[in-house]
């Protein structure tokens, strides 16, 4: 009996999944050393920034959980670029790249497990950063709203995924994804506001910050937990972030396809 | 001697076509300082308001906070790199099959794994240049003698990076994926070297912890001579503690270098992956 195409999705989906969470799980000292790392790289990251406020606002919660809250999705964001980048390198460098672009199973999909598997990480330091700060500082993240910071969150991840499988089409094309990983993480998390609303940006960065379709989850995420003003009425800014995400993963599918086509025909597929 | 050189540049050839076949990754590690400066003033400025800058002095002694952050991003950037690519260099022969290869070349074997530290070096450093320089000149921090007096002393600073370069390629040989140590590594070296910050906001353990490192004493150099234009005690104290650094890291990382790959071709582990 044919399978309905929702089921063929969810199977590939969940042999994605499942294929990544063996390799990650295959290096336990990577586990271990991600729980060791994580309170590191927080204090690397937070401390610079903590320079540009007086010594006594370090510790209020206010500040805090803005900081708190921009580090997940800084954390999420990062987990897809590098995911689905660094997934199609590793492929094409042990060429198996050729092999699962000859199955018929969704582009988006064959990457999305690795995605999975890094934002549950991130989300697992997460709560494990909260336990520490709330052993040093008594700091409980505040949450206005939980089921709107949930479809906040899920919203941010499926427009990640899409964004970052155009990414992906561009590494296709590239090859070394590297570099431009980095960039545009870092420019992403300045501009969709991962931890200040995006009209506190200078100049024109405000309107180019509209016009990137996670800046509308991002504001929700911070309005859902520490009350800031969203952009628009916050009911239109959920059915924009929807409309959004379904548009950047279909576009994202369509940007890998039509690359992964140009390097069949010229013969460059398995190249990096 | 004649072959050791030979072989050395070698490593060297090999290595400067395999990064000029990517120069995006220079172009990182040139922009790298500068987008986090930039992302740390944005954010900074947006959570503190107007009075940003006047508290980034109060905490570091200079208003100059472009110069601060990409003098010690750049510091960072190229321990990274340093460190990270020496093993990654050996990690890649592994995985292409073609260490054994080297293994039977009439060649040094620690010369090999570890000259890479010249190029790693030579790219580090220029890049490094590439970002102070303009920053240095755009703030008016300091005059072109200054700049270039307080490179030199960055240049000394990164030198004991071979070493430890030297030790992450011995944990390759040795443990194949050695990455999960490597992340904790980086981030302790990011955190106890003063990246983005002084020191002195670091509880007593983890400053004294950074002692150990060139990176802190490297970026230290730099800032003393680029922002504050002074060279006190502290100053030459760093300078000597780098060069007796320079001096024993890479002879203690040669040494295990040396043991690990004796110990790995006795027990036929150097052909696992």
């Amino acid at each position: 009996m044919a399978r309905s195409r929702l089921t063929e999705l969810a199977v590939e989906l969940r042999a994605s999944v499942e294929r990544s969470l063996a390799i990650y799980f295959r290096y336990p000292a990577q586990v271990v050393s991600d729980f060791l790392a994580t309170p590191l790289w927080m204090l690397f990251f937070t401390l610079p920034i903590l320079m540009f406020a007086p010594p006594e606002s370090w510790s209020s919660p206010e500040f805090l959980a803005k900081l708190y809250w921009g580090w997940i999705t800084l954390g999420i964001l990062s987990s897809s670029f590098w995911s689905i980048g660094h997934a199609i390198e590793r492929e094409a460098k042990m060429g198996t790249l050729e092999a699962l672009f000859a199955t018929n199973a969704n582009r988006v999909v064959l990457f999305s497990g690795r995605v999975a598997v890094m934002v549950m990480s991130t989300l697992v330091e997460a709560a494990y950063v909260w336990a520490l700060l709330h052993a040093t500082f008594g700091f409980n993240p505040p949450v206005r709203d939980s089921a709107a910071l949930l479809t906040a969150w899920i919203l941010v991840i499926i427009t990640a995924v899409g964004l970052s499988a155009a990414y992906g089409a561009l590494v296709l094309r590239l090859k070394n994804p590297g570099a431009l990983t980095n960039i545009l993480q870092f420019a992403l998390v300045v501009l969709t506001g991962a931890f200040f609303p995006v009209t506190s940006l200078p100049g024109p960065l405000p309107s180019l910050a509209m016009l990137i379709p996670l800046t509308y989850p991002v504001d929700l995420v911070r309005w859902a937990s520490i009350g800031e003003e969203t952009l628009l009425d916050p009911a239109l800014e959920f059915a924009l972030s929807a409309a959004l995400a379904a548009l950047s993963v279909a576009l994202g599918g369509a940007a890998l396809r039509a690359v992964e086509e140009e390097n069949r025909r010229s013969g460059r597929l398995g190249f990096h | 001697m004649r072959d050791r050189i030979l072989e050395f540049k070698a490593v060297f050839y090999r290595d400067m076509a395999l990064w000029l076949r990517y120069p995006s990754w220079i172009f990182v590690f040139f922009a790298f300082p500068y987008l986090f400066t930039g992302m740390f003033y944005a954010i900074g400025v947006a959570l503190a308001g107007p009075g940003a800058v006047q508290n980034f002095q109060a905490t570091t002694g200079t208003e100059n906070f472009l110069v601060y952050n990409v003098a010690g991003m750049g510091i960072f950037m190229a321990a990274v790199v340093m460190v990270e690519d020496a093993g990654a260099a050996v990690r890649r022969e592994q995985l292409l099959g073609t260490l054994e290869a080297i293994m039977a070349a009439p060649a040094s074997r620690v010369l090999v794994l570890s000259a890479s530290a010249a190029p790693n070096l030579l790219l580090t450093f220029a890049t490094l240049c590439l970002a102070v320089v303009p920053a240095a000149a755009l703030t008016g921090a300091a005059g072109p003698l200054e700049t270039a007096a307080a490179l030199l002393l960055a240049l000394v600073g990164m030198l004991p990076l071979a070493g430890l370069g030297m030790v992450l390629a011995g944990l390759v040989v040795k443990f194949k994926e050695p990455w999960g140590a490597l992340n904790v590594a980086k981030a302790l070296i990011g955190v106890v070297s003063g990246v983005g910050y002084p020191l002195e906001v670091l509880p007593e353990w983890l400053r004294l912890a950074g002692m150990a490192f060139p990176t802190t004493h490297a970026i230290s150099m730099l800032r003393d001579a680029l922002i504050f234009h002074r060279v006190h005690g502290g100053t030459l104290l760093s300078l000597a503690a780098v060069a007796v650094m320079a001096a024993v890291y890479p002879a203690v990382g040669g040494s295990v270098l040396r043991r690990v790959i004796r110990e790995a071709e006795r027990s036929g582990e150097i052909s696992t992956y």
